[in-house]
């Protein structure tokens, strides 16, 4: 940790400026005589964010699914912010650690910009149509849309957590296929330099128009569930379209940032985006986003999936007996 | 093993030599590269990510003045004790505005209120989620100068969907 923030003053730099502001808000934040909560309590709420934030992020940017897809599931299930805030929200600690981390994993040569670029446009597409959706829904249903949008996370999430089983770390190498005409007209080739066996891995993209397709499909879900879509945006590129799995990651989170940068858009100008709420989720995801993105370069990702399952099986566990109360009534014991 | 080719990114055609399934990984000879010759970062990635890195650092700056400048008590757009009791409470978006401020948001907000810790909070995030934009834009030039003219058409689409978005000119499915 020490060698990192030495090697990358402008974190350290971040790091001082947060830890510095939070001293002062800790010192001299003071309620107004008739502020609904106590300074302490609302103090508590901004670190708190602040630090489970860079948490989310560490594992997000490792695993390579951003923070969204531990966010919002969590949130929704746990807790009784309004699920458009949450999901605006979400939005955000999907992207950041995204972006920030796309400086380091573009320096390094890991995340693959053609690929990149490839598959953005799709998923932006998708991310925008699932924002809409979502604001409709909003409209069209209100309160009785969020029992709707809990158990249908709740289906998808347990999908995401079979698809992290299935696949294993079977594919960290996935060995180039016969390429599709469109891979060989675009030339989608590439190398990348691997810390861990300290040599070049080589691939060749392809299947490039299933691959389109698929993030087109993962775009919406991840818009209209603010979840971003780093949980599909790795297996896409890695099982379909045989890019190495740390590659893959790398990708995963610049698309993420570029998909959820389109989406974000239309909760804000909704007000969806409560600037205190979403501020300190933020600071994290950056903070968090650089550390992830420097540590990926010198683990195995595989392994921190295998928390992920855990995570989102036990949050989707949640997240259905709540939608079934909601929408249906009917009282069930563990939401 | 298996022997097959690739492109650098100048198009030059070079050799590689893959091992089998299972492997951990691949190694590589070519004529003027081996397997512990790190392979080169692409320009357009570069540029690419450090327009990304650097705006979003500067907006986490920002929003973190903001955060800072709410909680002390500075002019705020929405009370923060209110605020936050509004969001653990489970209020709507609608309620949580009508409630704090008397009415919905105008599209971008925020820039008409630079002046309060919101305004700062919302140009933070704001500009994170902007850096994509020119971010694509350079990255489609480089690309394009390169000549990888399809990714530079792919670039700037993106970079052109995403500023659709920002713009709001699709009109937001309201009653």
């Amino acid at each position: 940790m020490q060698t990192l923030i030495r090697r990358v003053p402008e974190l350290s730099l971040l790091i001082a400026l947060t830890v510095a502001a939070f001293a002062l808000i800790a010192m001299l934040a003071e309620a107004p005589e008739d502020a609904p909560i106590s300074t302490d309590l609302a103090v508590g709420i901004i670190i708190g964010s602040f630090v489970f934030s860079l948490l989310i992020a560490i594992v997000g940017v490792i695993g390579g699914v951003g923070g969204g897809v531990i966010f919002t599931p969590v949130m929704l299930a746990f807790t009784t912010v309004d699920t458009m805030v949450i999901r605006a929200t979400g939005l955000v600690v999907a992207m950041f650690s995204g972006l920030v981390s796309a400086g380091p994993f573009m320096r390094r040569g890991l995340a693959d910009i053609r690929v990149v670029f490839y598959c953005a446009i799709p998923i932006i597409v998708g991310a925008m149509g699932g924002a809409f959706a979502a604001i409709l829904l909003a409209e069209r249903m209100g309160p009785a849309g969020d029992g709707l949008v809990r158990l249908l996370l709740g289906l998808i999430l347990i999908g995401i957590a079979i698809l992290f089983v299935v696949g294993g770390a079977t594919r960290e190498y996935p060995q180039p296929t016969r390429p599709d005409a469109l891979s060989e007209r675009l030339n989608l080739k590439g190398a990348y330099w691997e810390e861990s066996v300290g040599g070049v891995v080589r691939y060749q993209v392809t299947r490039l128009v299933l691959g389109g397709l698929l993030f087109l499909v993962v775009g919406f879900i991840g818009g209209f569930f603010g979840l971003g879509g780093g949980w599909a945006v790795v297996p896409v590129l890695n099982f379909i379209m045989t890019v190495p799995l740390k590659v893959s990651a790398a990708s995963s989170g610049v698309l993420l940032a570029l998909g959820n940068a389109a989406a974000v858009w239309p909760y804000l100008t909704y007000g969806a985006l409560i600037a205190l709420f979403a501020a300190p989720w933020m600071l994290g995801q950056i903070i968090g986003g650089i550390m992830g993105a420097h540590i990926l370069a010198h683990i195995k990702a595989a392994l921190v999936r295998k928390i992920l399952i855990v995570i989102l099986f036990l949050t989707s566990i949640r997240l259905i007996g709540r939608g079934v109360e909601e929408l249906f009534g009917i009282p069930v014991p563990f939401a | 093993m298996e022997h097959h080719s690739y492109d650098d990114p100048a198009g030059n055609e070079m050799e590689a030599v893959t091992v089998a399934p299972g492997s951990a990984a691949t190694t590589a000879t070519t004529g003027t590269q081996t397997d512990t010759t790190r392979p080169q970062a692409p320009l357009a990635g570069i540029i690419f990510g450090e327009t990304i890195y650097w705006m979003t650092i500067l907006s986490g700056v920002i929003a973190l003045l903001g955060i800072t400048l709410a909680m002390l008590g500075r002019p705020s757009l929405m009370q923060p004790h209110a605020t936050l009791d509004a969001i653990l409470a489970g209020h709507s978006v609608t309620e949580i505005w009508q409630q704090l401020v008397g009415g919905m948001p105008d599209g971008h907000w925020y820039l008409s209120r630079l002046t309060t810790a919101d305004g700062l909070m919302g140009l933070g995030l704001a500009l994170g989620v902007f850096s994509v934009i020119p971010a694509a834009m350079s990255a489609a030039w480089i690309l394009y100068r390169q000549g990888w003219w399809p990714f530079a058409i792919l670039a700037a689409g993106a970079a052109a969907v995403t500023g659709v978005s920002v713009l709001g000119l699709i009109p937001l499915p309201m009653n």
